[in-house]
This record gives structure tokens, C-alpha cells and sequence, in this order.
């Protein structure tokens, strides 16, 4: 108990609180600002706070961290660029809603619904840490296909109406993430002798491309055709209790989502995303409305990934295994401060420890705070002309594309990947399949190989595992679920225009 | 108008003066701007951090400013490609490794060979080690071989990716012994790391930092490390040149390199800064808490150990038949 209080007093000192703030602060600028990330964020942090204190180094850190994955929506709702890949879900409905005048809406479901997910992961972190470490462990290759598979077959309850369009969209994708290094043989795999291309097409500039600079054409094509498609006045409309009483169970289901994929490694916010939005959508009573502006995405989307900083705390702080790129590099702050995470920082560094979990506690109060005043500020953006706000975003869009890897090469790619997501969109192809099927392929492929080759080529040890067995066969039936669904679809509506 | 010729003579004077006194300035005083480091991984990682240490060092001591420029992927072809077409003056260096340079040109239309660059000095030299699960038994690295043979492709062993240093060194390693153990590639340390805790896999080759909080817990043991010499904080744990043979040694080497026309006397006295700092005991401090001994070596001898490694990892190539 009086290590909680000396933790806790540490925490709360001004030095961490101060740290907290400016972490939170300069989050949320990472986070909208398409190109810095997060973990580009926690990475330039880190040699500042080498002299500092460990509970207040990580204020600043966590600060960074949780305020990085929230401020991606800003952008991504306001100006449809996605700030960060968290965002890559929000992007489905934010525009939309601001497009019919209902940013402001959009923004505050988007930060009270980041700050749920923040808080109740950062409680799950706290009460349950060491027993869930042992559940990710159970995780191996055959585990993470199953949790890829599933998460493609995601595609197909994204894209229900259009659904051949859907999976055309799903293998394009399929196909981009075939270019680079074969993850196990080495071999060359469509790289045309591009020596940018020997690691894959890397997700930040395709992801600009596809979702921002199509918009951007699309919008100037618009305005030059003389369409007014965007509020001309501030927002006025607000959130509503009712609006967050009707999220309960939403909150609460895609937190408990981003939080679980937050603690399997290697997996990511964009997942944890984009199964929380189709989850909300599966248990929506409104399904039709997803995709075209509905609160229910928004709240699903954005807590699922605040939701995966807590989660992917606890395999760091108890195996001292990250569960994503920027807990990665806390690992590294970490033994800075001369801590090894891992079971043994519980027993020898409690002050430490409880001291983070506070410190996480804050940056997510922070978060709410400082993001409900950014918010306020940044709803003008609306209110910029479209001939003036297009080039803009088009500039952020080839900064953002550019800074990730500090590469020209990338600029190229946000402009191909923009003119694709144009004619795809004008096409009626859904973009996020193609995207989707980017981030998870590449994941899917290697566990599958590394599944076949530790087993000598047997499949059946795909199923061995009740876990893996379990998530193979929930995709299974949503598959078969939403083919049903679609079939049925068509045949009323045959009947109809034959009744007709 | 008469002023006009003593104008224009003023004026050339000024820019011939202009000339002569930054001329003597560039020669007294390099570097008198920046200087650019490319680094072939990405921001936050340890290059990346080995680089900041440094430059925080090398400002308090010469002054001289470094800028991380990350440029992660592509197997670290794309940085090495943006070095060698950086202007050579200087200016522009590439923090690299071995694993990078003396791999890639040898199984891949990379656009580069390691005659396009120069080497400024080696950094440092990451030692690595071999583990086994504890849970799997298996005590000693000659106990592993054994069962291995005995039971070929039962015992797998792990480490990053499929064209890295450490896959070769291991394929060579097996070969030697004569034995079949599949290696399998994992993306990242927590996916290998969580692997060998669930018995995935057998075993991993890693630098050392990577086992050590497993190791303290006990659930690694350490079978072999990869060095010449044992290293001080591990003395009961044989290397690989005395289990397999004097040339089975690997360090993941890392350094710095120029672009190939940079003029000789901007090199030394950048590998002079570089070697004050590396040389220093605080620096050395910093650098061995991240588990990255600073091993400074002049340029001759790290492009001595460039062409060693080069060497012998084209047998590696030539054995997996990955060539290009």
C-alpha cells in the first residue's frame, strides 16, 4: 500500500504532471499531422528523458503515446487524411459526417470515445496484467493466421452490397502485399529490381494515397463542376447524452477488442480498428447506415484503438515483449532508465511500476481534456474554402508520405495509390479492403508458412490449438453469414423489380 | 560614372576575398555546418539512439552537429542507394552494418556493390548468442547438435529475417556440423521471444541484449555465443569458433561509410571525431547499458572486416542458393 502511495505521489507531482501535458500536447499535433507518428513521437522524445525520472519520463512518454493514437481523427474526420493508421477506420464515416455538418459531432464522440477505450485499458492493465500476459503467450504462429484470417474475412461484412466489388478491391490489396522479400526464402518477390520496393510497399503512403489524395480529386473535380459538398458554417450540431448512453455497449465491446489485440504482439491499431468497426456494424441495428456518416463507426473505431495502449502495456511490463512499434520503443527507454521489463520489474520496481500505470491513467484524463479545447480550435478548418483547403491538404499529404521513411519514392507512391483510389471510388470499389488486405496479408502469409514449416507441411496443425481452431471457425460463419445475407438480398430485390 | 570601374574592381575584390577567406575557413574548419547521417533503420531504434549518444558527444567536444536522417526498409538498400548519391563532400554520412552492406549486393539487383562507398570507421560491434528454452532440456550446445541429428527437422532454430546475417551465419554453422535444423524467420524480437517462451521454436540466435531478461529469469539458456573470445559477463558460455572452428565468428558490425569520392582529409577528421567520442569512458557507458559495446575501428579495418564478411557470407549465399 505505501508503495501505490509513493507511486502515486510521484505521478501527480508537477514534474510528471507538467510532463504529462506537454506529452499529451505534442501527441496530439503527431497524431494529426499525416506523416509523424506516434512512435516517431516517443522516438524523438526519448534522449530527453534520459536524465530524467523514471515515473516522470514515462508521463511524458504515455502522454505522447495515448494522445498520438487518438489526434490521427482530427484530421481524418476534418479533412479526410488520415493523421495515422489508427485513424484508417474512422476514415470510413468522419468525412461523411462532416460533410453533412456534423464535425463537431463527430469530433467529440471521437475523443470521448478514445478516452473510454484509453481508460478502460488502462484499467485492465492494472487489475489484470500478469494473468493476461499468460493468455498472449498462448499465442503462436497458427493463432496469429487465425486472427489474420478473421480479420479478412472482415472484408466481406465491410463491402456488404457490392460484395464481388469488395473482394476485387480485398485481392488487389492481396496482390500489393506479395511485392518485397519472401518472407521465407528470401527470394525477390515483384519487385522489378526497385530497391525501394525490396521491403514491401509501406502502408503510411499508400494509405495517404487511397484515402486522402483520391479525396482531394474528387473534391476538386466537385467544385470545379460547381457542387457545394461541405458545411459552409461552423458545426453547431452537438453530442448528446443519449449519443453516449446508446454507445454503451459499443464502447464497451470495442474497447475489450482493441484492448485484446493490443495485448497479442505484433498486431496493431488499424486491426484492432477496423474489427471493432465491423463489429459494431454486425450488432448495429442500423447496419445500412455504416459508411455513410454514422456515430456508432466513429465510437467503435476510435475506442478500439485507444484501447490498444493499455493492452499493449501489459505483455511489455510483464514479459518485456512490445506489443506494437511504439511500445517497442518505450523498451528501449526503459533499459535506459536501467529496467529490464519482464516478470522480475513487478517484484524488484513496484513504486516504478504502479507509478507508470497512474501515469497512463493521467495521460488518457489529459488526452480528454487538452483534446476537447484542440478540437475547438481545429473545427474551423471546415470553414476554409475548398479551393483553399484542397492544395493544403494535398501538401500535408505529400509531407506526410514523404517523412515516414524520408523517402521520394514513397511521394510517388501516395500519388499512384491516389489516382487508384480515384478511379476505384468513382468505380464504386470500397478502398478499405484494399487497405485492409495490405496490413493483413503480409501477416497472415508469414504465420501461415511459419505454421507449415514447423510442422512439416501438416495443415491440421492449423486447427490444433482450441484457440486457433475457435477464431477459424467464427470466420467461417461470419463468411458464410454474410454470403447468406447477400444472397438473400438479391434474390428480394429480383423479385421486387420482377413483381415490379 | 567613373566610379564604376572602382566599384567593380571593389566588388570583385570582395568576392575574390570572399573566396580566399571561406576557401581557408572550409580547409581550417570542417565541418563549419551540419552533418547529415543517414541511418539504414528506422527512428528509435538503437542505430538511431547509437548515433543521438553520439552526436550529443561529439557537440560538447568539437562542436560538430549531427542530423539523424532514418531510413528504414528495403532491407537497407534505400539508405546506402540515397549515400551513394549524396554529394561527396563531407557532409553526408550512412550509419550501416555489416549485415547490410555484405549481404544485399550479393543476392539482389540492389544497385550497389561494396565498391560504390567508402568506410569512415567501424562503431560498434553487437555481440550475439544462441539460446534454447530451458523448458526444452537441453543444456549444452553439443547436446543440441545431437538431438538434432538424431531427429532431423524436430528442432528449429530462429531469427530475423530471411536475408540476414544471422540465416547465413547459422546455414554455414550447420553445414559444418553436417546437421539439418530449419531456421525460421521471425519480423521482430517480441514475436521470437514470444515464440521461444511458448516452445515454438528450439532455439534463437539474437544479440545478447535480446535474451538477457530471459536469461535472468531462467527461462533462456544460453548455448553459444557468436564471438571469438568469450565475452566477461557470460565466462561459462563457449563461443562458436571453439564448438565448430576458427573462422565460425560473427559480431553484428556496425560503422559508418561515405559516399566514394569524399576527400581523404574530411574522413580522418571525422573518423577523428568519431573515434574521441567512441573512445571516451562516458560514451562507453551509455553505449554498454544498451548492450552495443563501442568498438572503434579506423576505416582500413572495418573495410578489412567488410570483405571478410563479404566472403563469407557469398559461401552462406551459394549453399542456400540464393544468389542472384
Amino acid at each position: 500500500m505505501a508503495e501505490i502511495y509513493t507511486a502515486f505521489m510521484t505521478a501527480v507531482s508537477p514534474e510528471s504532471l507538467l510532463a504529462s501535458i506537454m506529452g499529451v500536447a505534442l501527441g496530439i499535433i503527431f497524431g494529426a499531422l499525416p506523416g509523424l507518428t506516434p512512435t516517431m513521437g516517443v522516438a524523438l522524445l526519448l534522449p530527453l528523458t534520459f536524465t530524467m525520472k523514471t515515473v516522470e519520463a514515462f508521463s511524458m512518454i504515455l502522454g505522447m503515446y495515448v494522445a498520438g493514437v487518438y489526434g490521427g481523427c482530427i484530421s481524418a474526420i476534418l479533412i479526410g487524411t488520415p493523421g495515422t493508421v489508427a485513424a484508417a477506420a474512422t476514415i470510413l464515416e468522419g468525412p461523411k459526417m462532416t460533410a453533412k455538418g456534423e464535425s463537431m459531432r463527430a469530433l467529440e464522440m471521437a475523443t470521448i470515445a478514445s478516452f473510454t477505450g484509453g481508460i478502460f485499458s488502462a484499467v485492465v492493465l492494472i487489475i489484470f496484467a500478469p494473468a493476461l500476459a499468460k493468455v498472449a503467450m498462448e499465442f503462436g504462429s497458427p493463432e496469429y493466421f487465425a486472427l489474420a484470417f478473421f480479420g479478412l474475412t472482415v472484408v466481406a461484412s465491410l463491402t456488404s452490397g457490392a460484395i464481388l466489388k469488395g473482394i476485387i478491391s480485398c485481392l488487389i490489396g492481396l496482390f500489393i502485399a506479395t511485392i518485397g522479400i519472401d518472407p521465407v526464402t528470401g527470394v525477390l518477390r515483384n519487385t522489378f529490381g526497385i530497391p525501394n520496393l525490396f521491403s514491401g510497399v509501406a502502408i503510411v503512403p499508400a494509405l495517404i494515397g487511397l484515402f486522402a489524395v483520391s479525396q482531394v480529386m474528387v473534391s476538386v473535380e466537385e467544385s470545379l463542376c460547381g457542387v457545394i459538398i461541405k458545411e459552409t458554417t461552423e458545426s453547431k450540431s452537438k453530442l448528446s447524452f443519449s449519443d453516449l448512453w446508446i454507445s454503451k455497449w459499443n464502447f464497451l465491446r470495442s474497447s475489450a477488442i482493441g484492448t485484446i489485440v493490443g495485448i497479442i504482439p505484433a498486431t496493431g491499431v488499424s486491426t484492432a480498428a477496423f474489427v471493432a468497426y465491423s463489429e459494431a456494424k454486425r450488432f448495429s441495428k442500423t447496419p445500412e447506415l455504416f459508411g455513410t456518416g454514422t456515430l456508432e463507426g466513429i465510437a467503435a473505431s476510435e475506442s478500439a484503438n485507444n484501447a490498444v495502449t493499455g493492452g499493449a502495456m501489459v505483455p511489455l511490463l510483464t514479459l518485456g515483449i512490445p506489443g506494437d512499434t511504439v511500445t517497442a520503443v518505450m523498451l528501449g527507454g526503459l533499459m535506459i532508465q536501467g529496467l529490464a521489463p519482464g516478470p522480475l520489474l513487478f517484484r524488484d520496481f513496484p513504486v516504478v511500476v504502479y507509478g507508470i500505470f497512474i501515469a497512463l491513467l493521467i495521460a488518457n484524463i489529459f488526452m480528454l481534456i487538452q483534446g476537447l479545447i484542440a478540437i475547438r480550435f481545429a473545427r474551423r478548418i471546415v470553414l476554409i474554402p475548398t479551393q483553399i483547403l484542397m492544395p493544403v491538404v494535398l501538401t500535408l499529404c505529400a509531407v506526410g508520405g514523404y517523412a515516414t521513411n524520408n523517402s521520394v519514392f514513397d511521394l510517388a507512391l501516395v500519388a499512384v495509390f491516389g489516382v487508384l483510389g480515384y478511379y476505384m471510388m468513382k468505380n464504386g470499389f470500397p478502398l478499405a479492403p484494399l487497405l485492409l488486405a495490405m496490413i493483413l496479408a503480409p501477416i497472415a502469409e508469414s504465420n501461415f508458412r511459419r505454421t507449415m514449416m514447423l510442422s512439416g507441411g501438416d495443415p491440421t496443425a492449423l486447427v490444433e490449438s482450441p484457440i486457433a481452431a475457435g477464431v477459424l471457425l467464427v470466420s467461417l460463419g461470419v463468411l458464410i453469414k454474410t454470403v447468406r445475407d447477400e444472397f438473400i438480398f438479391y434474390k428480394r430485390q429480383a423479385k421486387t423489380s420482377v413483381a415490379a | 560614372m567613373h566610379f564604376s570601374i572602382v566599384h567593380r574592381a571593389l566588388g570583385i575584390l570582395i568576392i575574390v576575398a570572399a573566396l580566399v577567406f571561406t576557401a581557408s575557413l572550409s580547409d581550417a574548419k570542417y565541418p563549419e555546418r551540419p552533418i547529415n547521417v543517414i541511418i539504414a533503420w528506422g527512428a528509435g531504434g538503437a542505430p538511431d539512439t547509437a548515433v543521438r549518444i553520439i552526436g550529443e558527444d561529439i557537440q560538447k567536444k568539437f562542436g560538430t552537429t549531427l542530423i539523424n536522417i532514418p531510413k528504414p526498409g528495403g532491407g537497407g538498400a534505400p539508405s546506402t542507394l540515397d549515400l551513394i548519391k549524396a554529394r561527396p563532400d563531407g557532409y553526408t554520412f550512412c550509419m550501416t552494418s555489416l549485415s547490410v552492406l555484405a549481404v544485399l549486393p550479393q543476392v539482389a539487383d540492389c544497385g550497389f556493390t561494396i565498391n560504390d562507398f567508402q568506410t569512415v570507421a567501424q562503431t560498434h560491434l553487437v555481440p550475439q548468442a544462441i539460446s534454447v528454452a530451458t523448458k526444452s532440456g537441453i543444456r549444452t550446445f553439443q547436446e543440441f547438435i545431437q538431438k538434432a541429428k538424431v531427429e532431423p527437422g524436430k528442432y528449429t532454430i530462429a531469427s530475423f529475417g530471411p536475408l540476414s546475417g544471422q540465416r547465413l551465419f547459422l546455414a554455414l554453422c550447420f553445414d559444418k556440423l553436417g546437421v539439418d535444423i530449419p531456421y525460421i524467420s521471425y519480423d521482430t524480437v517480441s514475436a521470437l521471444s514470444a515464440a521461444m517462451l511458448k516452445g515454438e521454436v528450439t532455439a534463437s540466435l539474437m544479440i545478447t541484449n535480446n535474451h538477457l531478461p530471459f536469461v535472468q529469469s531462467g527461462e533462456f539458456t544460453l548455448l553459444a555465443v557468436t564471438t571469438p573470445k568469450r565475452l566477461p559477463e557470460y565466462p561459462d558460455v563457449p563461443t562458436t569458433v571453439e564448438l565448430i572452428g576458427p573462422e565460425f565468428s560473427n559480431y553484428a558490425a556496425y560503422g559508418i561509410i561515405a559516399p566514394k569520392k569524399t576527400p581523404k582529409d574530411r574522413i580522418e577528421a571525422f573518423q577523428a571525431q568519431l573515434k574521441a567520442a567512441l573512445e571516451d569512458p562516458s560514451l562507453k557507458a551509455r553505449f554498454e547499458q544498451m548492450q552495443m559495446p563501442a568498438a572503434f575501428a579506423p576505416a582500413e579495418a572495418y573495410k578489412e572486416r567488410l570483405d571478410q564478411y563479404y566472403e563469407m557470407f557469398g559461401k552462406a549465399v551459394n549453399l542456400l542458393k540464393i544468389k542472384k
